[in-house]
């Protein structure tokens, strides 16, 4: 039996039954701001994260976060139903591509300033004093994971991010992406098989128990 | 033993249990004797539970919407498609407002403020200016004497009072246009066969009108034939209006001096102002007003349309 992906899947199901998110949908869909301000609480980490692992950048995908926000709301009433996790990753994804074309025009960043930019705009990275071994190594692993991330093909670090850190499956990822479902399978398979080989040129920085 | 190979998209999708039951099944009875196909599996797998135990970033911050962005939000959409149609009747109002009031102003003038005198057109004064030598005219001659030469030789004529503080009429005939080459453009411009040749002299209250017999010589002599000769043969109808003019001016208080009174072809050529036999239609600025009367109903209806059907 698949006890791996069973397990995996459980660790991550949001719990959507705990909070009646149609009902705040259809409110929201009548005009009511708390109601999508309460889906916005929901689902700001989801839409933020894969914002900046599609960007690089905190402070655009601080921007795209809130102009996609917006625009979900401006497009609520075009809302069929299914998974709204899904038509609300879509907007920032679409927001996010269209940036990123418009920045291909301009000079890019070099990776290393990248690194320096994100630890600015970003104080859970700075190592600004002492601190417990553990969390030193939780901090170093994240940003190892995000420069790793980042260094893959673009419509495969979507993938792997909206199914291996947002939880997406892969019905909701093809909805996301607005792409196949057998789409989603190979260029998931691809960005796993990419972020092994890279993680194993960066073992030394791994630490020991996730080292592969 | 016989080993099956399975790809890298088949192994990622068994990770997330979603491979056919049929091959999920033999992949597992694979794994049981495929050591490196076991191994491909955990290696894989620790990756995806790398990626899926890191927690995610916090946003900075939140990302809740205020009335305000929303507020802002949704107008834009009908805001850039309802602009440019208001301006553009608003401008339209206020052309046609503006159109009306000139025209009611014309059409006043004409009719209550300048008695007798028709209404300029635009095309009239040219001709006639062109034909004005070098000597400067002043503004007032826009509305300055016009008198025709052999009615000002006569000194009696001219010796009349002028009503104070005004500037005087006089009432100058006009020769029928009958075929006559040098009076073509003088006839384009006047259109009646009797038109009220308005003429307004600058003279002063209590001046008198002197001219003695040289001018009055140098006033009897024709025009040259290249200027639009505002003279004509005597007639009838031209001492009739002379007549008119002279009781008009009988009516005023002042005189009229030689001095004043333009004595020289030059000065005759006054403007000769375009005249319409019937002025300004009335009709024209009743249109205007009927139409910037609408229109300003309508812009005002759907400018303050959407606020009253957000109420």
């Amino acid at each position: 039996m698949s006890t791996y992906s069973s397990r995996a899947a459980e660790s991550l199901i949001t719990p959507v039954e705990s909070w009646d998110e149609e009902t705040l949908i259809n409110s929201a869909q009548r005009g009511s701001v708390d109601a999508f301000n309460e889906l916005i609480l929901h689902y700001q980490s989801q839409v933020y994260n894969l914002a900046l692992h599609i960007m690089h950048d905190a402070a655009a995908a601080d921007d795209a976060t809130q102009e996609a926000f917006i625009s979900a709301y401006r497009a609520l009433k075009q809302f069929r139903g299914g998974s709204f996790r899904a038509w609300l990753l879509r907007i920032v994804t679409n927001a996010c591509y269209d940036e990123l074309r418009r920045q291909k025009r301009r000079p890019k960043v070099s990776w290393e300033d990248f690194g320096d930019m994100e630890e600015e705009a970003n104080p859970h990275l700075v190592d600004d004093g002492p601190r417990p071994e553990e969390s030193l190594q939780q901090r170093e692993l994240q940003a190892l994971l995000e420069r790793t991330i980042a260094r893959l093909p673009e419509h495969h670090r979507t993938t792997l991010v909206l199914v291996d850190r947002l939880g997406l499956s892969y019905e909701e990822a093809a909805e996301a992406m607005d792409v196949a479902l057998g789409t989603v399978k190979s260029r998931l398979a691809r960005a796993r098989r990419e972020m092994q080989k890279l993680l194993q040129d960066e073992q030394e920085l791994l630490p020991s128990r996730y080292r592969l | 033993m016989t080993q099956r190979r399975w790809s890298t998209t088949e192994v990622s999708a068994y990770l997330d249990g979603q491979l056919e039951p049929k091959r999920q099944a033999a992949l597992e009875a694979d794994m049981e004797h495929n050591v490196a196909l076991r191994r491909r599996i955990e290696e894989m797998q620790h990756v995806v539970s790398l990626l899926r135990a890191e927690p995610l970033r916090e946003p900075p911050r939140n990302y809740l919407l205020t009335s305000s962005m929303v507020a802002e939000a949704t107008p834009r959409t009908t805001k850039s498609a309802k602009r440019t149609p208001l301006l553009v009747l608003r401008l339209a109002t206020s052309m046609v407002t503006l159109a009306f009031v000139i025209t009611f102003g014309l059409t006043a003038l004409q009719g209550n403020l300048i008695p007798g005198m028709q209404a300029r057109s635009s095309a009239a004064p040219e001709a006639v200016m062109m034909d004005q030598p070098v000597e400067p005219a002043e503004p007032d001659d826009a509305l300055s004497v016009m008198v025709m030469p052999e009615v000002l030789t006569d000194k009696d004529d001219l010796e009349m009072p002028a009503e104070e503080g005004e500037p005087e009429m006089l009432l100058a005939p006009l020769p029928e246009a009958a075929g006559e080459e040098d009076e073509v453009e003088r006839a384009t411009a006047v259109e009646s066969a009797e038109p009220e040749m308005s003429v307004m002299t600058e003279t002063d209250p209590g001046d008198e009108v002197v001219i003695d017999d040289v001018e009055a010589a140098a006033l009897e002599e024709p025009l040259p034939s290249d200027r639009v000769d505002l003279q004509r043969e005597p007639s009838p109808e031209a001492d009739a209006a002379i007549e008119d003019g002279e009781q008009f001016l009988a009516e005023d208080p002042g005189e009229v001096t030689g001095e004043d009174v333009p004595t020289s072809p030059v000065e005759d050529s006054v403007m000769v102002v375009g005249l319409d036999e019937g002025g300004l239609s009335p009709w024209i600025s009743r249109g205007l007003g009927i139409a910037a009367v609408i229109l300003a109903a309508v812009t005002f209806w759907l400018t303050y349309q959407p606020l009253s059907r957000r109420k």
